[in-house]
């Protein structure tokens, strides 16, 4: 097993579709993920994020990846 | 950029489908030997039965066959034994020895060395035990082999043969074929040895010729060359693991 290495990017979906009305599972379908996979980024659990599941979720959602996704400032 | 994607509210009846999440995720395990496939006016046709595939049928046929083997050494290597031995039937060890013929009858004809049958009459508790102790040997050995191969193939219905554990499973299958089918081998001819040398054998000589089990050996290393394969795999399974 590769070693775990720690990130800190952070996801931003909860707020994006409370902003918007919309439901995880919408978007799971309008993005043609699973919604296991797609709560498991929402919950900052992915290791990884396909550029075409980036690019669907940013068009669905009207925003840029920078809306999506942040990196956190490394504590001092 | 397609249309519905300016339109968040009418995203949601795109039907894409062409994405799905990590093999497990979504339900499929795409080892049941069916394809899905499409018409070539792009219409969904009717799953396609593909006939080289190792589906469900296939694997129970191959845990009734394995079961049938295991069984069959545990009777062959272990319960005829023990039945002989509570029966009291004489033990019948293999005895190879040189052909002796007349000088007359031997005249342009070559002749090598012949395998006799022999009765050990009476054996004693420590004849029986050395008679069975390759039995049980192989018996385990292909016990072992068969459980490794049943365990083996539930994660491969599982859709996930790339778990870690199977890279321990098929190198233990690799050690059994490579090492344990030698080693029982041996256990056989030291067995043999060790049961005719208090037994009587009158003119015979006793020779011995090195016979070892070279397909269980190879087919040993292409398990062990496999087991390098699948540790490939699970590394490639535990990168996928988290991506969406």
């Amino acid at each position: 097993m590769p070693v775990e290495e720690p990130h800190r990017v952070l996801c931003h979906l909860d707020r994006l579709l409370d902003e918007r009305g919309m439901t995880l599972a919408a978007l799971a379908e309008a993005v043609g993920v699973t919604v296991v996979n797609l709560s498991v980024l929402k919950n900052n659990r992915a290791k990884a994020v396909r550029f075409s599941t980036i690019t669907a979720i940013c068009e669905v959602l009207q925003c840029q990846v920078g809306d999506v996704l942040t990196v956190e400032r490394e504590a001092s | 950029m397609t249309d519905h994607a300016n339109h968040p509210d009418r995203a949601d009846q795109s039907g894409r489908a062409d994405q799905t999440g990590p093999a497990g995720t979504d339900g499929t395990d795409g080892t049941d030997g069916v394809a899905g496939v499409a018409g070539t006016d792009g219409t969904a046709g009717r799953p396609r039965r593909e006939l080289l595939a190792f589906d469900r049928i296939d694997r129970w046929g191959l845990v009734v066959l394995l079961g049938a083997v295991a069984l069959g050494a545990i009777v062959a290597g272990v319960v005829e034994p023990l039945a002989d031995w509570v029966t009291g039937a004489p033990l019948t060890p293999r005895v190879e020895s040189a052909v002796t013929v007349p000088p007359l009858d031997a005249v342009g004809v070559g002749y090598g060395s012949a395998s006799y049958a022999v009765d050990a009459v009476d054996p004693g508790a420590a004849q029986r035990l050395l008679a069975l102790a390759p039995g049980l040997l192989a018996a385990g050995l292909v016990v072992l082999s068969c459980w490794c191969i049943v365990l083996l193939l539930r994660t491969v219905a599982a859709g996930d043969p790339f778990d870690p554990v199977n890279v321990t499973r098929l190198r233990v299958l690799a050690g059994a074929l490579v090492v344990g089918a030698p080693l029982a081998y041996f256990l056989q001819v030291v067995s043999n040895a060790m049961v005719l040398g208090n037994m009587d054998l009158g003119r015979l000589d006793l020779t011995f010729t090195l016979d070892l089990p070279w397909v269980p050996m190879l087919a040993g290393m292409v398990v062990a060359m496999l087991a390098e394969a699948f540790k490939s795999g699970s590394r490639l399974r535990a990168d996928v693991d988290g991506l969406v």
